[in-house]
């Protein structure tokens, strides 16, 4: 038997496995003969080609045999649908985690109960596909219009909350010291009458007038409350970049440090904001 | 490929035509998977990829057309060698009359359609 080079081996290998995929769809063909014939096929094929024979070789040779999905076709030994299962299960480009996660998003979008369930499976399948491309050093191409959707749903709540928790802190810390009959007892009255402008920032009976009215009044603590979180989150973004890359990946690959120095700029001048106008407010 | 041919006309027969000619290819006696390979790939106007005979060779030993006696070999892995049953010689026949006939009523179309 005519040995192949590692990289020949692995075409052959992927090729037989496609074999196999393509036979056990087709009830009225056995699966083992099909992969016995294509092995001695190209056996003889290489019968004359010096050892170890190389991927190009090989290649050539398979070109010729063609695809599986082909031959069963020019056979007419698939229906449309054992051919739509196939492509499914087998590319192009190994797609089947890509179009997984949209299925998934699909049906979470689709039916309610499936929500949680369908948009994290969609948001794993998604990250796998990601994984997957990446390891195969391939551009993602038309895949990521598959894949993008689900990650979408997931990276930009979670990168809101990470940059705007310290809003939601600040409303909760107003909420505990007012309803805490103890610590509002205790409270300074400056404190007092903070927590209670704070208090005031919400969506009561869906005022946006007296929302924004609210906000305008206590907008610099949280400015200050965000702008100092920015500066954090700036610096351990342009110190440990790998960290937010691996979290948010694909997205600001090898971009995190900019993107980092840009958080870190923004939170200083929230910060300076927030110190002006309460400079102001004490002038 | 012709332009003027619709893909699907030639598609159907192509499909069609493939297990007489599988079946003629091993006619005349016991015949390796890649050499009724190389003899149809010859066929310039049947324009088949060479995988596409092995499904048929595999669906017609299940219907018991063919049979198939295994050769080791001390070059490679064991060679499969393919004959006509009993069976697989009266289909043949059947097919090849029921060709024939085919072939003479399209001529005869083909002689009226001109005159």
């Amino acid at each position: 038997m005519k040995k192949l080079a590692p990289d020949a081996n692995r075409l052959v290998d992927g090729y037989l496995r496609s074999v196999r995929m393509a036979a056990t769809q087709c009830p009225a063909i056995d699966p083992l003969d099909i992969e016995s014939d294509v092995r001695e096929h190209i056996q003889r094929a290489i019968e004359d080609s010096s050892e170890p024979v190389d991927a190009t070789r090989v290649s050539q040779i398979l070109e010729r045999l063609g695809s599986p999905l082909q031959w069963l076709r020019e056979g007419g030994e698939t229906t449309d649908w054992h051919r739509l299962a196939m492509r499914l299960r087998q590319g192009p480009e190994d797609w089947r985690l890509a179009y997984l996660s949209f299925a998934l998003l699909f049906a979470a979008m689709s039916f309610r109960p499936m929500l949680a369930a369908g948009v994290t499976g969609a948001f794993l399948a998604a990250r796998a596909a990601v994984s997957s491309i990446r390891l195969r050093a391939e551009p993602a191409g038309a895949q990521r219009w598959f894949v993008w959707p689900a990650l979408f749903m997931v990276y930009v709540p979670l990168a809101s909350m990470l940059l705007l928790w310290p809003i939601a802190a600040l409303r909760f810390l107003a909420d505990l010291a007012l309803d805490a009959e103890v610590l509002r007892a205790n409270l300074p009255p400056t404190l007092l009458g903070l927590a209670e402008r704070l208090y005031a920032v919400r969506l009561t009976g869906f005022d946006p007038v007296a929302t924004t009215r609210a906000l305008l009044n206590v907008g610099h603590y949280f400015s200050a409350a965000v702008g100092v979180w920015w500066m954090i989150v700036g610096l351990l973004l342009t110190t440990t970049p790998r960290v937010a890359e691996s979290l948010f990946r694909p997205f600001l690959d090898r971009q995190m440090r900019r993107v980092g120095g840009l958080i870190g700029v923004l939170g200083i001048l929230l910060l300076a904001f927030a110190l002006a106008r309460g400079l102001v407010k004490v002038i | 490929m012709n332009g003027t041919i619709p893909d699907n006309w030639f598609t159907q027969l192509r499909k069609g035509v493939l297990e007489l000619c599988v079946l003629k290819a091993v006619q005349s006696g016991r015949e390796y998977g890649y050499d009724i390979v190389r003899r149809l790939r010859e066929i310039r106007s049947l324009m088949i990829r060479e995988g596409t005979i092995y499904p048929i060779l595999s669906r017609l030993k299940v219907d018991g057309y063919l049979d198939v006696k295994v050769e080791e070999s001390t070059e490679g892995p064991p060679r499969k060698c393919y004959r006509l049953t009993a069976r697989g010689i009266r289909v043949l026949e059947s097919m090849d009359s029921h060709w024939s006939e085919l072939v003479d009523d399209i001529q005869a179309l083909h002689k009226e359609a001109r005159s």
